[in-house]
């Protein structure tokens, strides 16, 4: 009985170690979302040298967190991530909101994935 | 390549450490819920192999999470008969005095080319001289013969053989297990007599040496 009790607990632990993963994965992705949202909101407000280097902090910041993301995200999402946020910021750097929204958008919605692929739902179950 | 090579040996390990907590069957012995383990784990195992982009974790977390699964429901089959009869199904009889139920073949979908096939494989041929023939859950076939088709056993003609005894290997490939050797009260000085009294020179040349612990001998050199 002792074994069943130690791999119940186990399972425990990697069921909570999961549930850790997925606070992780929020916190991660709703910090990122605010600071490309504090950027793109600088560049409607005409301050494109202000939204890039808000932008430059955000990309840094991603590109910090190589070390979770490598262990616990599939490298295509990674890359596509990535992609997405030199996108935006090729965009920011022509000072054009009306042309940035796109990437803007993208951006975002590939930020949002990253989030609720891990999130427990029907969806992502089946 | 390297990351390669390195997946291969954490998963190798880990594939390992699992089998062998599991236990000491046989493939072809598995129990359905081992089974499906054991053919779940093979591919998830292959799936970071193949594909680098895919992180080590999603192979490993999905292995961790069987054993654990795999060791509770084996623990609660040992308590509950209910769960060990839903887990692991329940032998059925498919031959009862000589004669094939043909409602117990049809509901393990096992056909009389298969039957016939166990049959032989266990030295019979004729169904009627079996009493039981019983499905095991793990998809074998036992075989409980008519009365008057067992082989006579040395209690029924009278005769009391004598205890052959467990034989123990001595040598194995030129190998001296010290071990048994120490086990059947013999050492090293008995057994080189052993082996002058068969013209051998040295224990690397014999292939096999068995001592029972009636102390029988059995010796076969290496051919050249």
């Amino acid at each position: 009985m002792k074994k069943e009790i130690i791999a119940a607990v186990l399972l425990l632990l990697l069921f909570a170690g999961v549930l850790v993963n997925i606070r992780i994965n929020e916190s991660i992705v709703s910090s990122l979302m605010h600071e490309v949202d504090l950027s793109y909101e600088s560049l409607k407000n005409g301050d494109g040298n202000k939204a890039a280097r808000q932008l430059d902090n955000a990309i840094e910041h991603w590109l910090e967190l190589d070390g979770y993301t490598h262990i616990f995200i599939r490298h295509s999402e990674i890359n596509s991530t990535t992609d997405a946020f030199y996108g935006f910021r090729s965009d920011v750097g022509s000072g054009d909101s009306g042309s940035a929204q796109g990437s803007y958008w993208l951006l975002k919605e590939t930020l949002l994935s990253l989030m609720t692929m891990e999130q427990i739902s029907l969806g992502s179950v089946f | 390549m390297a990351i390669i090579f390195i997946r291969t040996v954490i998963l190798y390990f880990a594939i390992l450490v699992s089998m062998r907590v599991m236990g000491k069957r046989q493939l072809g012995e598995l129990e359905i819920s081992e089974f499906i383990v054991a053919a779940l784990i093979a591919d998830l195992a292959a799936t970071p192999l193949q594909d680098i982009g895919i992180p080590l974790l999603n192979g490993l977390l999905p292995i961790m999470i069987m054993f654990c699964l795999e060791i509770i429901i084996a623990g609660l089959n040992m308590k509950s008969v209910r769960l060990r009869k839903f887990t692991y199904g329940k032998p059925e009889i498919i031959i009862r005095n000589g004669r094939i139920d043909r409602g117990s073949m049809r509901r393990n979908r096992f056909t009389i080319d298969e039957l016939m096939q166990e049959l032989r494989a266990q030295g019979q041929t004729d169904a009627s001289q079996v009493a039981y023939g019983v499905l095991e859950t793990n998809g074998q076939l036992s075989l409980i013969l008519m009365p008057e088709s067992q082989p006579a056993t040395a209690s029924m003609l009278g005769i009391r053989p004598a205890d052959t005894g467990y034989a123990h290997i001595i040598i194995n490939d030129g190998r001296i297990l010290d071990k048994n050797l120490s086990l059947l009260g013999r050492d090293r000085r008995w057994l080189d007599n052993e082996l002058k009294r068969r013209s051998i020179k040295n224990a690397d040349d014999v292939y096999i040496l068995t001592l029972s612990e009636t102390g029988s001998v059995f010796c076969q050199v290496k051919e050249a």
